[in-house]
């Protein structure tokens, strides 16, 4: 076993907001990550996993601890974390090509190449005939595909992903999975894919892992072993798949509850 | 298949044509039935002939003046002093809501002014500029100028601080040095601001010089205004607004189209 492709170290963050009280967003966070490995992270709402994800991406410092992606302390965002935000921040004056070439032209890529790559995303995530389209003229789910696309296109090592299908319906959701599940085996990246969905997290990922209520730690850490050949019927009907949500849903829901008796408190 | 898909397409541009086409003449009736009401109260003796002179009157004023070249030149003069201020403004402008919105200690030194002038009349400031700068093109000038630079530096300034920081964020991630930023991310989203700003203040810049005129004299359309009153010429009087009017318009035509060719995504 090589050294972990992502490691987060004692991370903690305070928000100091102009007004009100300081927020404690993370709580000494510790965990690793292994090259080609698939995490979902799941818990309640404010808990802190956009922040982490924000943190690892290089946007924002941790008030204290680390982040080590491939043995360097990172400080600062690069083309090796590729980021899919909860709102798609497509550019909106791009096209949907212009927006997938951003990151090839950024590289400094020969026009060529770029070409080939652009054609290559868009075939993969279905955006034919949308090439010219603005974002403002396309549906949820077609911004989603184009937000993946421009994040794949450049071909991130890691791929940070926040509750990237979380405004879709349930049926483009699914078939958005199945496609991420597929360019995974494809291509082994390593993957850090925030939800809310329970059910999503054990149907993607490799290991969950489970975050307190705010200020956010590890709770747990749950290892999925499903058979990931299998077709999505078989899976989420396998005794593996309906166990292992069991008890991440257990998990989460105590976060939960925990989270309404301080609102409520 | 083919076909019926081109037939589609067709129709929405037939669709669209008359679309256009039909509002336009709705819009075009309703300034005939002004122009005839405005014919006929000229006509009757309800009103004297100096307050309002028929329509036709005015139109055949404004025929023999433009082919005696008068009007035109005075329209030159107007259009000159307002697009010249408007351009200047439109740089000033850009660039100090930039500066403003990208430098602490700009802002520092210059929100207070913008603040204090923005709201303030511009033309308040006729008889001060009449005294610094004269009564030739320059005092109209900077009357223009003073009139457009804040709005389109107010919008400039909006429009760059309104920008959504996951634009920032995808961009920096995706490899964009800080120097880039700029051009790549923070201008295009700036640009629909911008616009608003260079859309409110063209027909201002008209404004300016116009009633600058008014008050100064000279040349101009607005001196021809006033001088056409003085003498109680209305025909004239009439035919310099009527000009104004039609200039105004083209311009808000011009803008709007450039608008739409370029904000296309927005
Ligand atoms: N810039 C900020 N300033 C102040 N507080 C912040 C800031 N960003 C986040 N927070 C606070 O930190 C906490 C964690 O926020 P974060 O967005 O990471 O939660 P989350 O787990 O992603 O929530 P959700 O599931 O709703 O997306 C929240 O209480 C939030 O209000
Ligand atoms: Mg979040």
């Amino acid at each position: 076993m090589g050294r972990s492709k992502i490691s987060v170290r004692g991370l903690s963050k305070v928000f100091n907001p102009l007004k009100g009280n300081p927020v404690v967003a993370l709580e000494n966070v510790n965990f690793d990550v292994e090259e080609g490995e698939f995490i979902a992270i799941v818990g309640p709402s404010g808990c802190g996993k956009s922040t982490l994800l924000y943190m690892i991406a290089g946007f924002i410092q941790p008030t204290k601890g680390e982040i080590i992606v491939d043995g360097r302390r990172i400080n600062s965002p690069g083309p090796d974390r590729g980021i899919v935000f909860q709102e798609y921040a497509l550019f909106p004056w791009l096209t949907v090509e212009g927006n997938i070439k951003y990151g090839l032209e950024e590289k400094g890529l020969d026009q060529d190449e770029i070409d080939e790559k652009v054609s290559k995303y868009i075939r993969l995530m279905g955006l034919e005939g949308f090439e010219h389209k603005y974002p403002k003229e396309l549906s949820g789910g077609m911004k989603q595909r184009v937000a993946i696309a421009r994040t794949l296109a450049y071909e991130p090592e890691i791929l940070l992903m926040d509750e990237p299908f979380g405004a879709l319906d349930a049926q483009t959701r699914e078939l958005l999975q199945e496609e991420l599940l597929r360019i995974w085996e494809e291509t082994r990246k390593t993957v850090l894919f925030v939800t809310h969905s329970v059910d999503e997290a054990v149907y993607l990922s490799q290991r969950v892992i489970i975050m307190t209520c705010r200020p956010g730690r590890v709770k747990n850490t749950v290892n999925v072993r499903l058979d990931k050949t299998l077709s999505r019927e078989d899976v989420i009907t396998s005794r593996e798949f309906v166990e292992t949500r069991h008890k991440v849903w257990v998990d989460v829901r105590e976060e939960v509850m925990k989270h309404y008796c301080i609102v409520e408190g | 298949m083919e076909n019926e898909a081109f037939s589609g397409a067709e129709r929405a541009v037939s669709l669209n044509l008359r679309e256009t086409i039909g509002s336009f003449i709705s819009s075009a009736y309703s300034i005939l039935v002004i122009a005839i009401v405005w014919e006929l109260v000229g006509r009757s003796e309800i009103v004297p002939y100096y307050f309002l002179p028929p329509l036709s009157d005015v139109l055949r004023s404004l025929v023999v003046h433009i082919a005696d070249g008068t009007l035109l030149y005075h329209t030159g003069v107007t259009l000159f002093r307002a697009m010249t201020g408007y351009v200047i403004a439109s740089f000033v402008g850009v660039s100090l809501g930039l500066l403003m919105a990208r430098f602490k200690s700009a802002n520092w030194f210059f929100e207070p002014i913008v603040a204090l002038l923005l709201p303030l009349p511009p033309l308040t400031l006729v008889p001060a500029f009449i005294l610094w700068f004269g009564i030739g093109h320059l005092s109209k000038i900077m009357m223009v100028i003073v009139a457009c630079v804040f709005i389109i530096t107010a919008s400039t300034y909006h429009g760059v601080k309104n920008i959504n920081p996951y634009y920032v964020w995808s961009a920096r991630s995706m490899g964009t040095s800080e120097s880039k930023i700029l051009r790549k991310v923070v201008l295009p989203n700036a640009l629909p601001f911008i616009f608003n700003g260079l859309q409110v203040t063209l027909p201002i810049s008209l404004i300016a010089a116009f009633v600058f005129e008014m008050v100064s004299g000279g040349s101009g359309l607005g001196s021809v205004e006033i001088y056409s009153a003085r003498f109680f010429k209305a025909p004239e009087l009439y035919s310099s607004l009527v000009l104004i009017t039609l200039v105004g318009f083209i311009f808000d035509r011009i803008i709007l189209k450039i608008r739409s060719r370029i904000l296309s995504w927005y």
